[in-house]
Order: C-alpha cells, then sequence, then structure tokens
C-alpha cells in the first residue's frame, strides 16, 4: 500500500467562514475558523479514516476537497495538480474521479426523480453514455450496489435509509471515480444496516480500486473500514497514524478518550473511560496554544502559549502534542 | 376518510372547470342561437324552451352569449397567467438562485409592482394602450408577475440548502441543470396552486375591466360586458344579469376549488 502513488494530498488547507455585520456597508467582525491548516495524503485504493467530534471541520473538509466552497488558503493536489487553481472547464474533469456519499440518505436524492434518473445523471453530466447504453449502465449500477433493476422506476421515497445509501453510492460510482468522499455514510442508519453498507463500501472498493477518505464521528466504524486514522480537533489535525497503531498506542490525549468512549460488548471487561470535562470551545475563538488544553487532562503550562508541533511515534504515526517532545 | 374530505373539493371544481372548457370549445363551432344577431322583436323575452336564459335588450340570446363570453375569459385567463407566470418564473429563479446583487433589485421591483394596486395597473394601461381585449391581457399579466416571482424564489432560497442540490454540484452540474432539473420540478406543486388561483382571479379582472368598458369592446360578448349593458335592466328582466353573474360566479368557485384540494394534497 505504501508503494502506491499519492491521488490526493492536502498541504494546510484553511478555510475560514467570514461572520459579518450590516446590510449595505457589511463589514468583517470575525471569522468561524472550521479548517485551520489541516494536512495529509491519501494513497490510490487507501481508506483514510478522518475522525472527531461534531464541528471540528470534518465535513468543511470534504466539502473544499469536492470544490463546493472555496478555500480561504492552502493547496489540494489531485493527481499532482493543485485543484483550487483549475478552470471550470479543467474541474469539471477533475469532478469525475472525485465523488462523494453524504450523511443523510433522505436528503441527498431529489424525490421528484426517479431512481434511475437519479444515477443517470452524472452519466448525461458528463456525456458518457446516452440512451439504451445508459439505461444498461444504470442496471449494472443498480446491480453493483445490490438493487434489482426495477428498482430504477421508483421514487427515492418508496426505499428504506440503507437502500437509499445504495442509491446514493450507485450514482457516485457512475463517473468511476478514484476518490470517495464518504462523509458520515452511516451514522444516519441503524446499526444492522451500518454493517451492510460499510462491508459494500469494502466490497466496492476492492472491486474498483477506489481511495476512500472516510469521515465519522467515532472510531469503532472507522476501525472496520480504514488503512490509517486521522484525528481532528477543532479545525486541525493532531494525530495521524496507521489504523494498529492508533487503536494500540493511542498518544494524544485526545484520540485517548475517543478510545475509551467506544463501547465493549463484554460486562467483565473494566476499564477507564475518560470523561473530557467542558465543552468544545468555539472556533471562533479557538484557545492559545494547543487548541485542545481547555479540555486536556494532562495539561502542562506550556500547552497553554505554545502551539504544538509534530512529532513521530512511529514511522507513519505522527502526534501533535507538547507530551513527546522528548521523543523527537 | 380524509382522503375523501380532500378529493371532493377537486373533483367538484374539475367538473366546473371541465364543463366550462367544453361549452366554450363547442360555442366555437355551434351556439344555438349567433350571439351577436338582434332581434329586437324578441327583447327581454324570460327564460323559456326557446331561450334557456331568456334575450337581452337587444333580443340576443343569453345563453349563447354566456357560452361564447366564456372565449374572452379564458382567453384572457390562460395568456395573462401564463404569460406572467412565464416571466415570473425565469425572474424569480434568477432572483432566487444567484442572489446577491440581482436578488436585490428584481425583488425590490418586484415589491414596487406588487404594492401597486393591480386595478390602477389596468386602468393605467388602458390610458397607453387604449381599452382592449388585448390591453386587459397585458395588464392582468404585470400583475402576476411578481407573485409567481415570489413563490419561485421563496422556495429555491430553502430548495438551495438541501444536500440534493449540494450533490448535484458536486457532481459537476451546471447552474442551468440545476435549476431545470432540481429546483423547478421541486417547486411545481405551489406554482400549481398559484396557477388555480391566478386563474380565478383574472377571470374576475377580466369581468370587472370590461364591466368598467376598457376590457373586450363591444360587439364581442364577454362575462363583464353583459353585466355593464344589463346593469340598468336588472330590476324588470333580472335573467340578464343573473346568468352572466353565475357564470363567473362558477368559474372562480371552480378554480379556487381546484386550488383548495390540490393545495391540501400537495
Amino acid at each position: 500500500m505504501d508503494t502506491d502513488p499519492v491521488l490526493l494530498e492536502v498541504r494546510n488547507l484553511v478555510k475560514h467562514f467570514p461572520i459579518t455585520r450590516g446590510m449595505v456597508f457589511s463589514q468583517q467582525i470575525g471569522a468561524v475558523m472550521a479548517v485551520d491548516g489541516i494536512s495529509f495524503t491519501l494513497r490510490a485504493g487507501e481508506t483514510l479514516g478522518l475522525v472527531g467530534e461534531s464541528g471540528c471541520g470534518k465535513s468543511t473538509t470534504a466539502r473544499l476537497i469536492l470544490g463546493l466552497i472555496r478555500a480561504t488558503a492552502g493547496q489540494i493536489l489531485f493527481a499532482g495538480r493543485d485543484i483550487l487553481t483549475l478552470s471550470k472547464a479543467e474541474m469539471l474533469k477533475v469532478r469525475r474521479d472525485i465523488q462523494i456519499i453524504f450523511q443523510d440518505p433522505y436528503a441527498s436524492l431529489n424525490p421528484r426523480m426517479t431512481v434511475q434518473d437519479i444515477i443517470a445523471e452524472p452519466l448525461e453530466i458528463h456525456q458518457l453514455a446516452k440512451g439504451i447504453q445508459k439505461e444498461q449502465r444504470v442496471r449494472e449500477l443498480l446491480d453493483v450496489v445490490g438493487l434489482n433493476s426495477y428498482h430504477g422506476r421508483r421514487y427515492p421515497r418508496e426505499f428504506s435509509g440503507g437502500q437509499r445509501q445504495r442509491i446514493g453510492i450507485a450514482r457516485a460510482l457512475a463517473v468511476k471515480p478514484k476518490l470517495l468522499v464518504c462523509d458520515e455514510p452511516v451514522s444516519a442508519l441503524d446499526v444492522s444496516i451500518q454493517a451492510q453498507v460499510v462491508n459494500l463500501l469494502q466490497d466496492l472498493q476492492a472491486e474498483f480500486g477506489l481511495a476512500y477518505l472516510f469521515i465519522a464521528h467515532d472510531l469503532s466504524v472507522v476501525k472496520h473500514i480504514a488503512n490509517r486514522v486521522a484525528v481532528m480537533y477543532l479545525g486541525r489535525i493532531v494525530e495521524l497514524s496507521s489504523k494498529e497503531d492508533v487503536y494500540q498506542n493511542p498518544s494524544h490525549p485526545y484520540t485517548k478518550a475517543l478510545l475509551s468512549a467506544i463501547p465493549i460488548p463484554d460486562p467483565a471487561h473494566k476499564r477507564k473511560r475518560i470523561v473530557l470535562k467542558g465543552d468544545v470551545p468555539s472556533p471562533i475563538h479557538p484557545p492559545m496554544g494547543c487548541r485542545f488544553h481547555t479540555r486536556c487532562p494532562q495539561l502542562m503550562d506550556v500547552c497553554k502559549t505554545l502551539d504544538p508541533k509534530w512529532h513521530p511515534i512511529n514511522p507513519g504515526h505522527e502526534v501533535a502534542c507538547h507530551l513527546f517532545v522528548t521523543n523527537g | 376518510m380524509k382522503r375523501n374530505r380532500v378529493r371532493v373539493p377537486l373533483v367538484l371544481g374539475s367538473v366546473l372547470i371541465t364543463l366550462l372548457f367544453c361549452t366554450t370549445a363547442i360555442s366555437v363551432l355551434y351556439t344555438p342561437y349567433n350571439p351577436t344577431v338582434m332581434v329586437i322583436a324578441n327583447r327581454f323575452s324570460p327564460p323559456s324552451a326557446q331561450h334557456l336564459f331568456g334575450t337581452d335588450q337587444y333580443g340576443r340570446d343569453i345563453f349563447s352569449r354566456v357560452m361564447a363570453g366564456g372565449r374572452a375569459s379564458l382567453a384572457i385567463g390562460l395568456i395573462a397567467v401564463f404569460s406572467g407566470m412565464l416571466f415570473g418564473v425565469v425572474l424569480g429563479s434568477i432572483a432566487g438562485y444567484f442572489g446577491g446583487r440581482w436578488d436585490e433589485i428584481l425583488m425590490r421591483i418586484a415589491d414596487g409592482l406588487y404594492s401597486f394596486p393591480a386595478f390602477l395597473l389596468a386602468l393605467l394601461a388602458v390610458t397607453i394602450w387604449g381599452p382592449g381585449q388585448g390591453t386587459a391581457m397585458v395588464a392582468i399579466a404585470i400583475a402576476n408577475v411578481p407573485i409567481f416571482m415570489r413563490i419561485v424564489r421563496a422556495n429555491f432560497l430553502s430548495l438551495r440548502q438541501t444536500t440534493f442540490i449540494e450533490a448535484a454540484r458536486a457532481m459537476g452540474a451546471t447552474d442551468g441543470r440545476i435549476i431545470r432539473k432540481h429546483l423547478l420540478p421541486n417547486t411545481l406543486p405551489p406554482l400549481i396552486v398559484q396557477i388555480t388561483v391566478s386563474f380565478a382571479a383574472a377571470i374576475l379582472a377580466e369581468a370587472s375591466l370590461s364591466y368598467l368598458g376598457v376590457g373586450v369592446q363591444p360587439p364581442e360578448p364577454s362575462w363583464g360586458r353583459m353585466l355593464r349593458e344589463a346593469q340598468s335592466f336588472a330590476t324588470h328582466a333580472p335573467w340578464t344579469v343573473m346568468f352572466p353573474g353565475l357564470a363567473i360566479a362558477l368559474t372562480v368557485l371552480g378554480f379556487n376549488l381546484i386550488g383548495d384540494g390540490l393545495q391540501d394534497s400537495c
């Protein structure tokens, strides 16, 4: 896997949403620092899990990569080219390679379109198939995600959440993308359905060699699908590691707290649950120094003033925390 | 049970409007008497087997005139409402989709039109272009533009936030495609309801304008025109005002019933 070419490289990506006051002579009075300088890479065929609690900037990162919102600063290199600088026509070509699956399978499908029209839409936009060929491809895609071809004539409201998510996946696959951004694709589904969809995603990855940026708000789902995990807190990545390392040797205090929150289905198993105190600070006024210092159980003086640098723990395992200064 | 209650006004309205469309269509080919031919010897004959609705002050058959009068009402209603809707939908789409400066400019114009009484607008149009069917049509169309603009814009603003629009953008859909394939189809239910309401209002407006003498011009029959001509005889020949009045009332009622029925079931 380490030898596969790098497909996506995000460098110091920043998104600040301006807060303005006044209608006619509006002036900026602040900014929501949703994503504040994150960097990571994703290789072809690999799955990177992006984990963090609500409001930490995961979905903003997804929307930035898809070009749905403009980045404030930074670079997004896809197959070596910075997609933030592409023209509209060039961006349209790149869109074929990057697709997204949304969290809410009820809101992400147009209620007035039939399933076959929904799945055929990317084919029409990118002029990939017409007429009988298009119908054929739609049937193929329905089959790939485990639906029947007669489902194509129905409307989204006639399907359950899990089935709708399959429709969304078929739509994303229609243009044969290389990268699939999965924005919490199972968190709106029943637990029994979650496993089905995660398994489907894994099968599809094996079949089509897809790379996944898999966004989730807990570490348990990511454990099944990810090769590597990035833990995000308040617009920053705090720990980046292989999956094995992050579960066996979590280093950042925030990662430890997240891991301790995964329920273990064994009543005999006793473990220390790390409960964080306080709320997530507002991304409008993030704390000085380390962003996590207001809630960190291992707070030191240096954390309040100095932004932590990246420190390697193992090869491929890095953490942004002052506790590990001596290691580096 | 709830379903039945919803269906009754819809069915009743549809029957009324279908009846209207049928009689109007037939009137093009056949009316019992020529609606414009005067038979002075036969003036003010009350409703009878020969003249179902009686005759007016010139001895013209009121039944034939009511049939033919539907043509003017429907033509003005159809053309005025649909052209008003066309402009309203296009301008409302621009305002609601692109927002910003365009939204500000277009909606302020719409507010201006909206706050200006539609009837004054029509009279203004008459002073510019002179009385006639065309003037009435244009005036009613203009009055409808801001109504449709507001509906489309408001729906677009709320739909713009939905995930399936974001999904379309992520696919690379153009603005035109997003408006045509995603936004407009989801705005259709309130638009259809508004069409029926506007239709009812347009028929009333046509009748009012013709009543004032600035709409349909004689000898062409029109319901409003018939009311105007018959008003001085209303006491001793009530059928001369009763039947055109009834035609207007039932048509407006029919469209409103359809609108109500659709609103409840959408």
